[in-house]
């Protein structure tokens, strides 16, 4: 339980690759939806004017995107400036019809298009300063243990 | 398209190379030196000038022209990412039908150095490391996924269009590739390897757009703008199916109503080979074949020169490189050659219907697509 405390205040420290694309809470890391107060529909990213209903509204930020389903995954070996080359990206289809792109695990558990995957943050991309941008990885949803 | 009968009067192009050196001024003067000469027309017959560019700055025709004492007409400067030059053809050839204008002069240059294409307002996707080929690969994952495409059909594209390539004497690249070579070349976003991606390049191109009268003041046979239809994507309107790439079907779909011409009846086809991937893609997109069945075209030879409905006789964006705002206006004067009958070489026999499409955006996210048709009048 400590390690788990630790890990998450360590990944609330984590700078954006794109500014407020993810954020953290008990349940830990999620995406940010927006969900406009008036016609209730969730959108990727909290936004001033309502894509749907198109009234000035203030968005409040929904959780999305813990869990979803691998839409598409290339690895990318070409890397350009600040990410290290191979590492692959996709699409994650998760609730409300949205479809998010993030990095995806390459490892020996890797998914394959149509699996099941679960969010994490991890290090993107590193500027020449030395700071690590991050973003969203999802891998491969762990099998149930038996407790 | 709607309104009077317009065509193209003439072409010319600067065939695309590195050009290190040479100031993009010299590029577009020669292509449109060509295409005034080829049009049988003095630059002072024009009265607008269109001009395609991404990366040349503020006010490009008027800066292009000046040096050419250009008549003081209307200038356009046009920017549609990679779909720029179709996108500033179409708007020149609705000028003209609409009576607005009698001549336009189009023109599509670019100067660029290697590497991936930098875009000034890159939006989340591209900021996480979705660099173009990483999004025609993804796309090219979900197609292989849902219809069976394998990494060789895709390979078997540029396979198909670098033997086109070494036909024509305006590409950049002309040595035929085998299939092994291509899929053994340096992987760059799985299934895509390095000789499935188009080179940039630099180059330019001009058309000249005009009336009923200026197309019949020139001998030869007549190459009529049967109409286009230019579309969007953007990734919080449309429904993201990927393995449909771009705009390509919603724009065919214009093109064709607007037309009264169906994707049977095309006889010759440039579309934007950026990728291996997208080309097999655009085949579905455009018509050509059933959705899902864009491998069985390229399999078959149907695309191949000699084949069905040729594609991308030219060599293609993988044979000539892509400078991106020259890349959809080139189009143009390829298809005009092969309309006319003067693609020697590569020549479509008894091409009388062509079909031109380009599309361009910042990724996955925003961008267009435009599809025009051609025909051949005598």
């Amino acid at each position: 339980m400590k390690q788990a405390v630790a890990e998450l205040s360590d990944e609330e420290s984590a700078v954006p690759i794109w500014e407020g694309y993810f954020g953290f809470d008990d349940q830990g890391p999620y995406i940010v939806g927006g969900q406009c107060p008036r016609c209730t529909r969730i959108v990727l990213e909290p936004r001033r004017i309502c894509p749907h209903c198109h009234e000035d509204v203030a968005m409040a930020s929904v959780p999305v995107g813990r869990q979803g389903v691998l839409y598409s995954a290339t690895v990318i070996h070409q890397a350009p400036e600040g990410f290290a080359a191979p590492f692959r990206v996709g699409y994650v289809d998760v609730e409300d019809g949205i479809r998010v792109f993030a990095h995806i695990d390459n490892g020996p558990q890797r998914p394959a298009i149509g699996d099941p995957v679960t969010l994490s943050i991890r290090p993107m991309k590193t500027l020449d300063d030395g700071t690590v941008l991050h973003g969203p990885y999802y891998k491969a949803d762990e099998p149930e243990v038996a407790r | 398209m709607s309104g009077r009968r317009t065509g193209i009067v003439g072409v010319g192009l600067t065939p695309f190379d590195k050009h290190e050196g040479v100031p993009v001024d010299e590029l577009v003067h020669q292509a449109v030196q060509a295409a005034i000469k080829d049009a049988e027309v003095s630059l002072d017959d024009v009265d607008a000038i269109y001009a395609a560019h991404l990366y040349q700055g503020e006010v490009f025709g008027e800066r292009m022209m000046r040096a050419l004492r250009a008549p003081a007409v209307e200038i356009v400067n046009f920017e549609n990412a990679c779909a720029g030059g179709s996108t500033a053809v179409r708007y020149a050839a609705l000028a003209v039908a609409s009576e607005e204008h009698e001549l336009v002069l189009v023109i599509g240059a670019e100067k660029m150095d290697r590497g991936l294409i930098n875009f000034v307002g890159a939006d989340r996707e591209l900021t996480m490391g979705n660099v173009a080929p990483a999004q025609y690969a993804l796309a090219a994952q979900r197609h292989m996924f849902e219809y069976g495409t394998t990494d060789e059909d895709f390979a078997r594209v540029a396979v198909k269009s670098r033997k086109h390539g070494l036909l024509n004497p305006n590409a950049r690249l002309r040595e035929e590739v085998t299939l092994e070579e291509v899929l053994a070349s340096r992987p760059i976003a799985d299934p895509l390897t390095l000789l499935q991606c188009c080179r940039n390049g630099s180059g330019a191109a001009a058309v000249i757009i005009g009336s009923e009268k200026w197309c019949a003041r020139r001998g030869g046979p007549k190459v009529w703008v049967e109409g286009s239809g230019l579309r969007s994507w953007m990734g919080d309107s449309n429904s993201r199916d990927f393995t449909s790439f771009g705009a390509t079907g919603p724009a065919a779909s214009a093109a064709y109503e607007a037309t009264g011409i169906g994707p049977d009846d095309v006889d010759v086809v440039e579309l934007h080979d950026a990728f291996t991937v997208g080309e097999l893609m655009h085949y579905e997109g455009l018509g050509l074949c059933e959705k899902g069945e864009g491998a069985r075209l390229i399999r078959d030879g149907d695309v191949a020169l000699g084949g069905r409905v040729p594609v991308n006789v030219s060599g293609g964006l993988l044979s000539k490189s892509h400078p991106v705002g020259a890349t959809g206006v080139a189009q143009f004067a390829e298809l005009t050659w092969q309309l006319r009958g003067e693609a020697q070489g590569r020549q479509v026999e008894g091409a009388r219907i062509a079909l031109a499409h380009s599309q361009g955006g910042t990724g996955l996210e925003a961008g267009a697509t435009c599809v025009t048709l051609l025909s051949r009048g005598d």
